[in-house]
């Protein structure tokens, strides 16, 4: 008993609420900071806010530096009503944070810093310091961005632009491209380049990207969106022509490898990395932070140039600033931070590293971005276009820019559809996300006093005839006494099990009839009802391709998985020397955790260099023979052998590429049914080779029945699973190439956290739910017929 | 006796041998794909991966000094040690208590509240990540062991598994002990607990994994360095956008692998024999 009481005593202080850790001495500000950045940010960023606390010893900073899944990171803390006071955003998300009414106008902090002049040894900035358009893509006046308060104070910002590589141009005899090149110097000299080195390279690795694009559009000064973000400008005939020139190069003329479209995505054939490797003479349009990277470079020159001239110069640019959540409670300190963290000071560190461009004139024009000692020579190109030039921002979030990115991935790198389809896939992207009533309706604020009040009665009356339950039992004085201690040990449990598991879960439920956007706290959600259920059901055409696409891969992933686990054990099982090693070996990818693995997994599938094609070209030629002479006897034009997986055929070849990778995790499933061979008693393998059973028929005979409950147990198991399938094509593909490879629960993940739409998302969650339930009721109950039990009950 | 089953012929055995080496050398793959190009130089793990360009020329050590210092990994390593030992233990308590208070004790709704535990297993987590945030909040555990631990403490994984276990210790052995005047807790400690090891060493690897490779939960409540674990290291890492170097990385994933690797080489006896328990009950 007193082992009891020190077991329970401990999860109960564990389960105590913490201390608050250090929250610095009574009347000090408390200011938190959220940025992204690596090694080097992160050093900078730390000196400033040090410097920082030394000039001001009443406020007390925590930073937070979170490069890895920032925007889930900060929309978590929005969410939770406690955002950071200064964070780090994009000049792109300034009409969706901005419009929710979640920043600071700082506009007039800052006349006021200039009103009282250079205030407390700081910089008070005025807004002419700054390169214009770095400071106005902070300015939102509720429907236009460009315009009115101002939101964030920028530090640095890059355009897109080319690299080339000097030296192939060198040796093929061709002029560099200069500042003042145009799209046809850009044809003529990529196919020189690709023709005259004699090492083949490509001509030039172009980036395909919805930003990239639009960098291509800004310089024949076409827009896609109006400048309120209400028309989507498709039928432009201008649009339609540089579209028709991409795909000349990219598809028609690709034979000629002057230009190579690349795949944002695919982390072994990257544009960079081509770059790099002297496989292509030019890489673009790319920003300024290829800079440190391509200064390791020591096989040749390199160097940089603006975009190539269409009817006018422009280009995209990338704007990053340091913005004040409106919902700080010291808007003052706040500001005195941004600035301080903005201030030339900081800039100039900041472009030593080569990552950014300082946005305040003064430093972008000084030494410390115009380095002659360090690559590229011409930095200073990289200020041409900028007054040129805009920020790229999708309405109404990042979701338009992937969608359209993969549109263009589609129609210019993969050649699957035509210029035409592609803009008709982009505007029924456009008008659906128009149309949508979970976009334009207006509804009510939720009830939640309505449903916390439903909730605790349905708790209370749990709680009351739980009571009333035990109040009537009246067992013997031991099994009263067993049941207490039951309950005891049972508590803790059930207590993290409500709150952490089954709460989230309620919580799911309720959100999942309202719209909530997961930027705000949640009683700004709106009460929709059944509208995410219906929108999923009856509108939303990559929900059912998800959905389908998921039962795909669960048909064909769950008997081919499980019968090459239940292999696998069998095997092991025929008395091999060294079980245990191998047990060990074919368990150990089930433990590796699957960040690092991204890379390697794009190489075993990669269609042209891929280890699996490489071991499959012998058998190639005799296969497309063969499936060639069956396809004409039905007249169906067979795919070619072997398939580039996640590329250009990952519409059918997606899902067995997916089934094929997670080969490597049977482990789990092979050691249950492992265990369970070895539980089947021999006297019955005996008994059954007395009676003549050959191998086969002891296999089906025995080992089968045998094994059924093993068997349906791993079913189960794996069918939930599959369901959820998400990791690996998270890592591997983003769900692309379009939507091939875009599995339910990431199309889940993509709503909750780049859509952001929550509701929608536990909507999903819940239909989902529903559906592994009902098919998993479906196995058991076939199951329950043909499971044998017998001889477990021993 | 003699067994009336003969050994496979030669020819089978070694078919059989070929098959189990060449599964076997393939499910290594991955880690050695890992561990190679944790030795290589930066460019030449950029090169574009081929079967030749597979070795490294000369084994970079230092890349695994690197990771160490540029992900400040020893520095996280402690964290990540505390918070997988503390969960384990005491997942594997709470479960194990709650798992036999499940399996041998008779209540009314006992099957619907197994039904429910199956249930959760279904939803996915996607989306409960931002509500149980919510609730850590709640209870003042963002950035804090706490959030941490506290949340993988009551699975449903983990209660379904430990009350399989316990369910095939048999109840004569409960009600003699009982004859014998033991109490309910002294039963667990001296009955079930010997009973059920192996099935509880397993739940202790299975916890011991899945608290060691978390990482998108404790990325998004944990923020303070003083709270940061190895994953969470390592996300930096590569989300050092600018620059990548894979050696570094692949050196930093080999890292973190290293312990359960070996916990489950150490334990897997005991593992494997945990898993005998479970497969044969369920249905």
């Amino acid at each position: 008993m007193v082992a009891a009481v020190v077991v329970l005593w401990s999860f109960f202080r564990v389960l105590a609420r913490p201390f608050e850790g250090g929250a610095g001495n009574p009347g000090q500000t408390v200011l938190t900071v959220l940025h992204w950045g690596d090694m080097e940010e992160d050093r900078i960023v730390r000196q400033l806010v040090a410097t920082f606390e030394a000039a001001n010893p009443d406020i007390r900073i925590r930073r937070i530096n979170a490069p890895a899944d920032y925007y889930a990171k900060l929309k978590t803390m929005f969410a939770s009503g406690e955002p950071p006071d200064v964070m780090f955003l994009n000049a792109r998300d300034i009409p969706t944070y901005a419009g929710l009414d979640l920043l600071l106008d700082v506009q007039p902090l800052m006349r006021a810093d200039a009103e009282a002049g250079d205030a407390a040894g700081e910089v008070a900035f005025s807004p002419d310091a700054f390169l214009k358009p770095t400071l106005d893509s902070f300015r939102f006046d509720g429907s236009k961005h460009g315009k009115g308060g101002l939101y964030g104070l920028p530090s640095n910002f890059t355009g897109l632009g080319f690299y080339y590589n000097k030296t192939m141009f060198d040796e093929a005899g061709v002029a560099p491209p200069d500042e003042r090149w145009t799209w046809d110097e850009f044809e003529t000299k990529t196919r020189q380049v690709a023709e005259r080195v004699p090492s083949r390279p490509y001509g030039c690795a172009l980036e395909l990207t919805g930003d990239s694009f639009r960098a291509i559009l800004q310089t024949f000064g076409v827009e896609l969106f109006s400048p309120d973000f209400k028309r989507f400008l498709l039928h432009d005939p201008r649009l339609v022509t540089v579209l028709e020139r991409v795909r000349r190069w990219t598809v028609d003329e690709k034979a000629t490898r002057a230009v190579l479209a690349t795949d944002p995505y695919d982390s072994v054939n990257s544009g960079a990395g081509y770059f790099t490797l002297q496989k292509a003479a030019m890489y673009g349009p790319a920003g300024r932070w290829m800079v440190p990277e391509f200064r390791n470079i020591r096989d040749f020159e390199w160097d940089f140039v603006p975009m190539p001239r269409g009817t006018r110069r422009g280009t995209v640019l990338y704007v990053a600033a340091w913005s004040v959540a409106k919902a700080t409670r010291h808007p003052n300190a706040a500001w005195k931070l941004a600035r301080h963290l903005a201030t030339p000071a900081g800039q100039e560190q900041l472009s030593r590293t080569g990552l950014a461009i300082p946005s305040l004139r003064s430093v972008a024009t000084g030494p410390a971005f115009m380095d002659p000692a360090l690559p590229p020579v011409h930095d200073e190109r990289f200020l041409l276009d900028v007054e040129d030039s805009w920020p790229s921002v999708w309405p109404p979030d990042s979701r338009m820019q992937r969608r359209f990115g993969d549109h263009l991935q589609d129609c210019l790198r993969l050649g699957r559809t035509t210029i035409s389809q592609s803009l008709a896939d982009a505007q029924r992207d456009w008008t659906e996300e128009q149309e949508s009533p979970l976009r334009t309706g207006v509804f009510p604020r939720a009830p939640w006093k309505a449903i916390i009040g439903i909730i605790s009665v349905v708790v209370l009356g749990l709680v009351i005839s739980a009571t009333v339950a035990l109040w009537r039992w009246r067992p013997g004085r031991l099994r009263a006494a067993e049941a207490r201690a039951g309950y005891l040990m049972a508590l803790p449990w059930m207590f993290g099990f409500s709150v952490f598991i089954a709460g989230p879960m309620v919580l799911s439920l309720v959100l999942s009839f309202m719209r909530w956007r997961g930027l705000s706290t949640l009683d700004h959600a709106e009460w929709v009802g059944l509208l995410n259920y219906r929108q999923m059901f009856g509108n939303d055409p990559r929900f059912h391709r998800a959905l389908w696409l998921t039962v795909k891969y669960a048909a064909l992933g769950v008997p081919v998985l499980q019968t090459a686990a239940l292999l696998a054990a069998v095997l092991m099982n025929e008395g091999v020397r060294g079980t245990r090693f191998f047990r060990a070996t074919w368990y150990l990818p089930s433990v590796l955790a699957g960040a690092g693995m991204a890379i390697m997994w794009r190489w075993v599938f990669d269609g042209e260099h891929g280890l699996l094609n490489t071991a499959l070209r012998p058998l190639a030629g005799p296969a497309n023979a063969l499936l060639g002479f069956l396809a004409r006897q039905v007249g169906w034009t067979p795919p070619t052998l072997p398939p580039d997986w996640v590329g250009a055929d990952a519409d059918w070849a997606g899902v067995p590429a997916f089934v094929i990778a997670a080969l490597w995790t049977i482990g789990g499933s092979m050691l249950i049914y492992l265990a369970g061979l070895q539980g089947i008693p021999r006297t019955l393998y005996e008994a059954a080779a007395i009676d003549g059973a050959g191998p086969l028929r002891r296999f089906v005979r025995v080992t089968l029945p045998m094994l059924s409950p093993v068997i349906l147990f791993n079913v189960v198991i794996a069918l939930i699973g599959s369901f959820q399938v998400f990791t690996m094509a998270y890592i591997m593909t983003q769900g692309g190439p379009g939507d091939s490879t875009r599995f339910y629960v990431l199309y889940l993940y993509n709503n909750a956290f780049e859509n952001h739409q929550m509701g929608y998302a536990s909507a999903m969650a819940w239909v989902l739910l529903l559906i592994i339930l009902a098919l998993t009721g479906l196995v058991l109950w076939q199951g329950k017929k043909r499971v044998h039990y017998e001889g477990l009950r021993t | 006796m003699i067994s009336t089953l003969r050994t496979p012929p030669l020819a089978m055995r070694l078919i059989i041998y070929a098959i189990v080496w060449l599964v076997a050398l393939s499910m290594l793959a991955p880690f050695a794909w890992t561990v190679l190009t944790s030795l290589k130089t930066d460019a030449e793990a950029t090169r574009a991966p081929t079967l030749a360009t597979l070795l490294p020329d000369v084994p970079q050590w230092g890349n695994y000094v690197r990771a160490m210092r540029e992900a400040e990994l020893d520095r996280f390593y402690f964290n990540s040690v505390l918070v997988a030992l503390i969960t384990t233990l005491l997942a594997v308590t709470h479960n194990a208590l709650a798992g036999y208070a499940f399996a041998k004790l008779r209540f009314a709704g006992r099957r619907l509240l197994f039904g429910l535990v199956l249930c959760t297993m279904m939803l996915p987590v996607t989306v409960s990540f931002v509500f149980a945030y919510l609730i850590c909040q709640w209870f003042g555990y963002v950035n804090n062991y706490q959030a941490l631990i506290v949340p993988f403490l009551a699975s449903g994984f983990g209660i379904f598994y430990m009350r399989q276990v316990v369910a095939t210790v048999p109840d004569s052995l409960l009600e003699a002990a009982r004859i014998d005047g033991m109490g309910s807790f002294e039963i667990f400690w001296s009955i079930v607990r010997p009973a059920a090891w192996p099935g509880i060493t397993a739940l202790a690897i299975f916890s011991f994994i899945n608290s060691w490779n978390s990482f998108f939960w404790p990325l998004i409540v944990v923020d303070s360095p003083r709270y940061k674990t190895l994953p969470m290291a390592i996300a930096d890492l590569s989300a050092g956008l600018y620059v990548q170097s894979w050696p570094v990385q692949t050196a930093a994933a080999t890292i973190l692998v290293l312990p359960p690797i070996l916990l489950f080489f150490f334990t897997q006896r005991a593992f494997v024999r945990g898993i005998t328990f479970t497969g044969l009950k369920e249905g």
